[in-house]
């Protein structure tokens, strides 16, 4: 952990994270997943700390634009508009960027001690898991993100048995029939998970980026005209938003520890439970630096809190950690007991690197916030080739397969229009990669079964799942009539 | 805005038709398989064509309690809506077809060339003259990732240079 190289790859993915996270659109799924084809031929203990630095870079750097342009960089950024980008209108844009990085680093480092503290403890649980369990883990963690990460739990299901599906092709490890590789020898190990990553989240951003610019007629987003930067926030300040800060740093790493919630809600939440507790609620939206207090410390804890699940049951939290999830498979590292005992230090480094990015990301954005904010504002005619460049180049450089960028230019264009028509992309990746995991479960409890299906309803911690699966289905069709509701009740009103 | 919102709906529908298309051809894939390895992607292709089913049917049923008027019109429009020729929905597909080139040359010209048309072509779409201004930016990013991906990657990239001029 303590290596030179470590840092310097920490520095890289803090920096990193924060200009995808500042550029609209963009975020923590899509930067580790653009990094992802550079750090596959790197040792796990420099590669893993290096997409820390990316995950924690990325949530302040959508904080950046959110100030400055009034643009959230990505969507956990949304709430920190609020009275980010109004406080930048009164002249107080230092202000609102210090409170905004130093709350961020402090909510990264309470979710990243916590992930330290609860994942070692946790991960007991995984003992009492058998083949049935695993099966039933795996229906549980695809239900939740299907019913959490969309609008339409149907359509999440569609996305997350699309991607069990996806995880069927290529050659059957028990017994080694081929299944769907249509004589491809270049998918007998089943669908390249580099490419694929790129395919869900990378290439879809390059095409919608591509149409939104014509939509808009706009090469660059514009920085808004600052009455003067006004001073940075005095520790006195910051001392006075202790509560507030401690409160989001709680309320962010729970929601971040249950699966398919993730940053989008935290920072909903704790910015609402900031202005409920205050002594001044109607100051709220006005630019206070406690808004902006609130809103980054619950949506960076988050990071910390999501890795729990991820590192202990391979259930991710969000977007960003299903792309973590991938990037640990590819690296031969998967999720469990495993990790914390064979793989030790491994697990051990990357947890304490989510701690120390919080330190470089303190360091780094004192003082280049500003450059990232101008860098979010960087002509699209360089960086649209520039990404379609990464995307496909870096799905080459896994296998060195040229059929690997045609998986992606495909997939990649599928995914896009499901995209376009609102199917969530996470379920599809946990699908593929769980699909392996459910399946080898389902096989071998039903040969210990002996073809009995009951198997999974007399085991107890598969009735647990399962019932929470029924809940989770339930909870994710209220929102979809609630959306459906809502939609409803607009048309009825324009119809008027 | 009542018709954006049936666009959406109908474009929808098509999506179902498309899952249940590649349940159907999955599930009849699976007869080709042992028992035992077909199990799983057969379940998996009943699950998903029976939400799609479903999802079909509910379209079906709540577009025969809309008023008539709405669905000769939805009906009018139907393929119109789907291929919609707009110029930001073309757009996106020349980028596909452009990136479809791309790996098709990239073997047999080598990845300079390749790339550099690449990217021009990209930048043309968006900006013709913003392109054609900037267009060293089509020869430098190019050079970059030839940089991270030769020096520092040590990847096995076909290079124009070796093929014209070996």
């Amino acid at each position: 952990m303590f290596q030179p190289i470590v840092f310097i790859g920490m520095i890289f993915g803090v920096s990193w994270g924060m200009f995808m996270g500042a550029l609209p659109g963009f975020g923590a799924a899509i930067g580790m997943a653009l990094l992802i084809p550079f750090t596959y031929g790197i040792e796990p203990i420099i590669a893993l700390p290096i997409l820390a630095g990316v995950y924690t870079g990325a949530y302040y750097g959508g904080g950046i634009t959110s100030i400055m342009i009034g643009v959230p960089g990505s969507s956990p950024a949304a709430a920190t508009i609020m009275d980010g980008f109004p406080m930048t209108q009164k002249g107080q844009s230092q202000k609102a960027l210090t409170t905004s990085l130093i709350s961020s680093a402090f909510g990264g480092i309470f979710g990243g001690f916590a992930l330290l503290l609860l994942a070692p403890k946790l991960v007991q649980i995984v003992l009492l898991f058998g083949p049935a369990e695993y099966f039933v883990l795996a229906v549980f963690g695809l239900t939740i993100i299907a019913s959490l990460s969309g609008a339409s739990i149907m359509k999440g299901l569609i996305s997350g048995t699309f991607g069990l599906l996806l995880s069927t092709i290529g050659v059957d490890v028990i017994t080694g029939d081929s299944r769907f590789t249509f004589g491809e020898i270049y998918l007998f190990d089943g669908i390249p998970l580099i490419p694929l990553v790129l395919a869900l989240f990378a290439f879809p951003r390059c095409l919608i980026m591509m149409k939104d610019i014509f939509l808009k007629e706009s090469l660059t987003l514009s920085l808004s005209d600052e009455k003067g930067r006004g001073a940075s926030v005095t520790l006195k300040e910051m001392f006075k938003m202790w509560k507030t800060v401690v409160r989001s740093s709680i309320i962010g790493t729970i929601i971040g520890m249950i699966p398919g919630a993730g940053a989008n809600i935290a920072c909903w939440v704790g910015y609402g439970e900031a202005k409920r507790n205050s002594k001044h609620p109607e100051k709220f939206g006005t630019g206070i630096p406690e808004g902006v207090a609130a809103a980054e410390a619950a949506n960076n804890s988050v990071a910390g809190g999501s890795m729990i699940p991820l590192l202990t049951l391979g259930i991710p939290g969000n977007s960003a950690s299903a792309v973590m999830l991938g990037a640990l498979m590819i690296q031969g590292l998967v999720p469990g007991l495993k990790l914390f005992e064979t793989y030790s230090s491994i697990t051990y480094t990357y947890m304490i690197a989510m701690i120390f990015s919080c330190f470089i990301l303190l360091a780094i954005g004192w003082y280049t916030s500003r450059i990232f904010a101008k860098l979010a504002t960087i002509n699209f005619l360089i960086l649209v080739p520039t990404i379609v460049m990464v995307v496909l180049m870096g799905s080459f450089s896994s296998r060195h397969y040229v059929f690997d960028i045609w998986v992606t230019l495909f997939l990649g264009i599928f995914c896009y229009w499901l995209t376009l028509l609102k199917y969530p992309m996470p379920p599809i990746l946990l699908g593929v990669i769980l699909g392996p995991i459910s399946e080898k479960g389902l096989r071998r409890a039903l040969m210990i079964s002996k073809g009995d299906w009951t198997v999974f309803l007399t085991r107890p911690i598969c009735i647990i799942m399962l019932i929470l699966s029924v809940i989770s289905v339930y909870y994710g069709l209220r929102i979809s009539r609630s959306n459906i509701g809502k939609g409803m009740k607009k048309k009825e009103k324009l119809k008027i | 805005m009542k018709i954006k919102k049936s666009n959406t709906l109908d474009k929808n529908l098509l999506s179902y038709f498309v899952f249940c298309i590649i349940a159907i051809f999955i599930y009849i894939r699976t007869f080709d398989m042992t028992p035992s390895s077909s199990m799983f992607p057969r379940l998996l292709s009943i699950f998903i064509f029976s939400l799609n089913a479903f999802l079909i049917g509910q379209y079906f049923y709540y577009s025969s309690k809309r008023n008539e008027k709405e669905i000769i019109q939805n009906r009018k429009n139907y393929w119109k809506n789907i291929f919609n020729l707009k110029k930001y929905t073309v757009i996106p597909i020349l980028v596909f077809i452009i990136c479809c080139l791309f790996v098709f040359a990239y073997p047999r010209i080598g990845f300079e060339l390749s790339a550099f048309l690449l990217v021009f072509s990209i930048m043309l779409l968006i900006n013709r003259k913003e392109a054609i201004k900037k267009f060293y930016f089509a020869i430098l990013i190019p050079l970059l990732f030839l940089l991270i991906f030769k020096v520092g990657l040590n990847l096995a990239v076909p290079l124009t240079v070796e093929i014209f001029f070996k």
